[in-house]
């Protein structure tokens, strides 16, 4: 029995080694996104952008897979994957909260395979999950606003009425009173369905509505439906922040700045992370500390954004990197001390 | 006028009809051409100013392209490089450590900024110049605020320097001191450490808890460390935290200024800008231009098209019109011309019609002029025919007379002697019939003189019959047309014959002097009338009367088949002036002597009928030479043709 014992420890142990070399030899990463539009800008663009530096700088072959067409549903998401794993990929990276039940279904059908979920959380042996320490970034936003608010009233416009969301926007309010205490700060959210990501109709609604209200300076979270809040700034003449993806040029001289949540770092940090066998199960944060949350300067807003804000900025981010601010993390289950959500 | 000239053509003036009428048709056909050809002419005019002001325009356009477009375009690009340039130079800053070399270099980017802003004050584009100053402007703000942060940089990294040694000195101490216990050192060792992680860390965070565990292991030794130097020098070591906490913001805040480059690049864009509007007005003025050309084009080709269209019916119009009218009055002129009338196209009312009509009459005139000069014509052959014979008949009567005076004397003579014969026999007739005895002696003196006076008288007939003979051959042959051989010294010597009673009636001499001559074939009688009519024309004219004058007669051979008559007197001659009217018909000096057919008589016969030569040698009182030189064989002649020449 000891024998057998020994003997089934040194094969499960060799089995390691070999599943070890295994991935270092027969490294076939893939990414997989959720629409085949992934040469427009926005967060697939970034990861994308991500897939083929890692590809140029180390001369590995990605397989990049996308649906026929944008989907809402898990099915194609899951034969995407079907797919990829089939054709040998290993690791698979999958790009988006909306990858969140297809990826847990094929953790527990492949568990061999390496599975890397970007901006959402599955708990399995095989799953390393990438996520975002949004908050960071939305502190900062909510700082420059309150920076550049010449009326000391700024907004806030969410996408669907989600925890995340709400992370975004009570960050927001509190790097806002942190260099202002007596800004005023207006958060609406577009809606309780995934509609509220694409509804630009509505969120220009709300953003008129906040710039009539005073406010200056507007930061959405809303996705695509992002949109109608930057129209609305160029509409009006007032100021908007972007999310996610660089949207400064969507409107210039109107957007401030867009904060980032840098998908080609993660898709980057995964690919070589597996590729050198640092893969590890679990969840990841990316944030300030390592650039994949930030905010774009360019030629766009680099007028906008005045060289003592950015000092202010730089040195709030000196804080929060060094731990002197804590930036509120707002996950539904305590009450945000910035923004009441009622 | 036309009246006028029927007055001079000497035709009676009561039968020319009244010219045609001069309408009020002046210039249609010419006004018609004129105002064609000033219409043609102003839409040349048209054409051509359209033409030049196309190229105006295009030489406008390429002026405003050459001297504005294009060097402001080159000014954006110069500018573009300048940014560029600039861009490199100040990110290399941000790897400098040496102050001097910041220094210099800054006074360096200094200089370009400055050259940047002269580059955009000399831009012709105002509206953006402002916005450019402003972002070079910030520009200049940043690169202050970049000395700035690397000099603070500078001086926290030399004061890392510092710490480090300080550190390396502190532990140095901690480990050589010979006043602590193990447990002392261990804790001073533990402080130390903490401070040399602090020193090295890139973490912000964890800083601050390695201060908080440097305080509480500073707390523990505090109560107990034997050594108070080291207890001072570790308090003072505390320093590193916030050193190195200031080391970290300052490489952040550098490092986010070298983010604020992209300044710059709002330049560029800036500039970009401004190159690619003064490449779209360029290409603006340019589609302008175009499009105007264009318009321009299609009213030239309108104008092109209008004025061959117009070019076309001008044509067909004239052709119509003018030309073909005035080729059918061309060719019924040229119709009347040939002689084969063609009515004269004289309808319309324009220049045409009316040259058609003054055609026309002129037409009548000329034939009606030409009508009675035919006339006239027929009269004057009359008249000439008339002369002709009046003259043959006066040569005939000449010729009688001759005759009559020649034969009178042998016939005289003969009458008279045969008389004295007729008395004679009578008288011995009466003699015998009387019975007397008729002597002997005075028989044969009868006899004697009968025969005697029959000599005489058969002497004076046989003279009668020779001279009638002569006259005879000369008066058959002229009258004769027929063509025989003959020998044309015999030919002369009648003609000499028969004149020479006349020429020696006027106290003249004839010579003849014939060479052997061959046979000729032709007309004998032609000829003896020309040589009749020349020695008559001498005895005429040559000799002023109461002279005495020679007329040689000369025939000889000439070249080959030919023969040479010469008829020359030694009489007055004929002035030079007249020798070229000499065989004129009608041309006469002595209008009461001659009709002035002769020679043109004899210039007929020899040029005419025989083919040959007749030429005039004369000087004034020297004398006159005919030469004629004669075929042998004279050409075949219809029996008309010699009838006519001769009369």
């Amino acid at each position: 029995m000891r024998c057998w014992a020994s003997l089934q420890l040194a094969i499960s142990v060799s089995c390691l080694v070999l599943a070890s070399a295994a991935f270092a030899t027969d490294f076939r990463p893939a990414v997989v996104f959720d629409t085949h539009q992934i040469e427009a800008a926005g967060f697939n663009r970034e990861a994308l952008n991500g897939a083929l530096a890692f590809q140029r700088l180390h001369g590995v072959k990605v397989s990049l897979l996308t649906p026929k067409e944008s989907t809402s549903h898990d099915a194609p998401l899951t034969s995407l994957i079907d797919q990829a794993i089939k054709e040998g990929a290993n690791p698979v990276v999958a790009i988006g909260f909306i990858f969140r039940e297809p990826i847990a279904a094929a953790a527990r059908r492949y568990p061999h395979v390496s599975l890397v979920l970007i901006d959402a959380v599955v708990q399995a042996p095989n799953v390393q999950n990438l996520v975002f320490r949004e908050e960071e970034g939305a502190f900062l936003m909510g700082a420059l606003a309150a920076l550049a608010s010449s009326t000391q009233a700024i907004g806030f416009v969410g996408g669907m009425d989600i925890p995340l969301i709400r992370k975004f926007a009570c960050a927001y309010a509190q790097g806002a009173r942190h260099v202002a205490p007596a800004v005023r700060v207006t958060v609406a959210m577009n809606g309780t369905t995934v509609k509220a990501f694409y509804d630009t109709a509505g969120t220009a609604r709300l953003a008129k509505a906040q710039y009539d209200q005073g406010a200056d300076v507007i930061f959405h979270a809303a996705g695509a439906a992002g949109h109608g809040v930057i129209e609305t700034a160029q509409r009006q003449g007032k100021l908007a922040i972007g999310v996610d993806f660089n949207q400064n040029g969507m409107a210039p001289g109107h957007v401030l700045t867009s904060m980032l949540k840098r998908m080609d770092v993660a898709v980057y940090l995964a690919l070589r992370e597996t590729r050198d066998g640092d893969w590890r199960a679990g969840t990841r944060e990316l944030g300030l500390a390592e650039n994949a949350i930030g905010w774009a300067l360019d030629r766009h807003n680099i007028r906008l954004v005045k060289e003592a804000w950015h000092g202010r900025l730089t040195d709030l981010q000196f804080d929060i990197l060094a731990r002197k601010i804590v930036v509120h993390r707002y996950d539904g289950t305590a009450a945000c001390p910035y923004v009441d959500f009622q | 006028m036309p009246s006028d000239a029927a007055q001079e053509s000497g035709l009676s003036p009561d039968v020319v009809p009244a010219p045609p009428r001069v309408a009020n048709t002046s210039g249609r056909a010419v006004l018609f051409m004129r105002r064609g050809l000033i219409g043609l002419a102003a839409l040349i005019v048209v054409e051509a100013v359209l033409t030049l002001s196309f190229f105006g325009l295009l030489s406008a356009h390429q002026r405003t392209l050459a001297h504005e477009a294009l060097p402001a375009l080159l000014q954006a690009q110069t500018m573009a490089r300048m940014v560029s340039q600039l861009d490199n130079e100040a990110r290399a800053l941000f790897s400098m450590q040496e102050p001097f070399a910041i220094e210099s270099r800054l006074f360096q980017i200094g200089v370009m900024t400055r050259d940047l802003a002269d580059a955009i004050t000399r831009m012709p584009d105002a509206s953006r110049k402002g916005e450019l100053m402003a972002t070079l402007e910030s520009w200049q703000v940043l690169l202050i605020r970049i000395d700035e942060v690397q000099r603070r940089q500078i001086a926290a990294h030399e004061r890392w320097l510092m710490r480090t040694s300080q550190i390396a000195n502190l532990h140095r101490r901690i480990e050589s001191s010979r006043h602590l216990s193990d447990s002392e050192r261990y804790l001073a060792l533990d402080a130390a450490g903490l401070l040399i992680a602090a020193n090295a860390t890139l973490d912000a965070a964890e800083i601050d808890t390695l201060a908080r565990r440097f305080t509480r292991v500073l707390e523990k030794t505090r109560g107990g460390l034997s050594d108070a130097g080291l207890i001072r020098e570790l308090t003072l070591g505390a320093a590193i935290f916030a050193d190195r906490i200031d080391r970290l913001r300052q490489e952040l805040h550098l490092r986010h200024l070298g983010d604020r480059l992209v300044l710059l690049d709002s330049l560029v864009d800036a500039v970009e800008t401004i190159a690619e509007e003064l490449s779209r007005e360029t290409q603006l003025q340019a589609d302008t231009a175009e499009r105007r050309l264009f318009g321009m084009m299609w009213v030239l080709f309108a104008i092109i098209v209008a004025g061959i269209a117009i070019a076309f019916f001008g044509v067909v119009l004239v052709n119509r019109r003018i030309l073909h009218r005035l080729l059918q009055l061309q060719q019924a002129m040229q119709a009347h011309v040939r002689g084969t009338p063609e009515p004269i196209p004289i309808s319309g009312d324009d220049e045409i019609a009316d040259m058609g009509r003054s055609f026309e009459h002129f037409v009548g005139k000329v034939g009606r002029r030409e009508a009675s000069l035919q006339e006239t014509i027929a009269h004057l052959n009359t008249a000439r025919e008339s002369l002709v014979e009046a003259e043959k008949l006066a040569s005939l009567g000449g010729l009688v007379a001759i005759v009559a005076h020649e034969l009178n004397t042998p016939i005289g003579c003969a009458v008279t002697t045969v008389t004295t014969v007729l008395n004679e026999a009578n008288k011995l007739n009466d003699k015998i019939g009387d019975g007397k005895a008729v002597g002997r002696k005075s028989l044969t003196e009868a006899l004697e003189r009968i025969a005697t006076g029959s000599r005489l008288v058969e002497s004076s007939l046989a003279r009668a019959a020779k001279l009638i003979d002569s006259f005879k051959s000369v008066a058959i042959d002229q009258q004769q047309s027929e063509r025989r051989k003959f020998q044309p010294a015999e030919i002369l010597a009648h003609v000499a014959e028969a004149t020479e009673p006349a020429l020696k009636a006027a106290g003249h001499t004839i010579t003849l002097k014939f060479e052997k001559v061959q046979e000729a074939d032709g007309y004998p009688g032609a000829l003896g009338q020309a040589v009749l009519q020349l020695i008559e024309n001498a005895l005429k004219h040559a000799f002023p009367p109461g002279t005495s004058g020679e007329v040689q007669l000369h025939c000889r051979p000439f070249a080959s088949g030919r023969f040479q008559i010469e008829v020359c007197d030694n009489g007055c001659g004929i002035p030079n002036e007249l020798l070229p009217r000499l065989f004129e018909p009608f041309f006469t000096t002595k209008m009461n002597q001659g009709t002035g057919l002769g020679l043109h008589i004899v210039h007929n016969i020899v040029r005419g009928l025989y083919g040959g030569e007749i030429q005039v040698d004369s000087r004034v009182g020297a004398g006159t030479c005919f030469r004629l030189s004669m075929p042998l064989v004279a050409p075949q002649r219809e029996t008309a043709s010699i009838l006519a020449t001769l009369q």
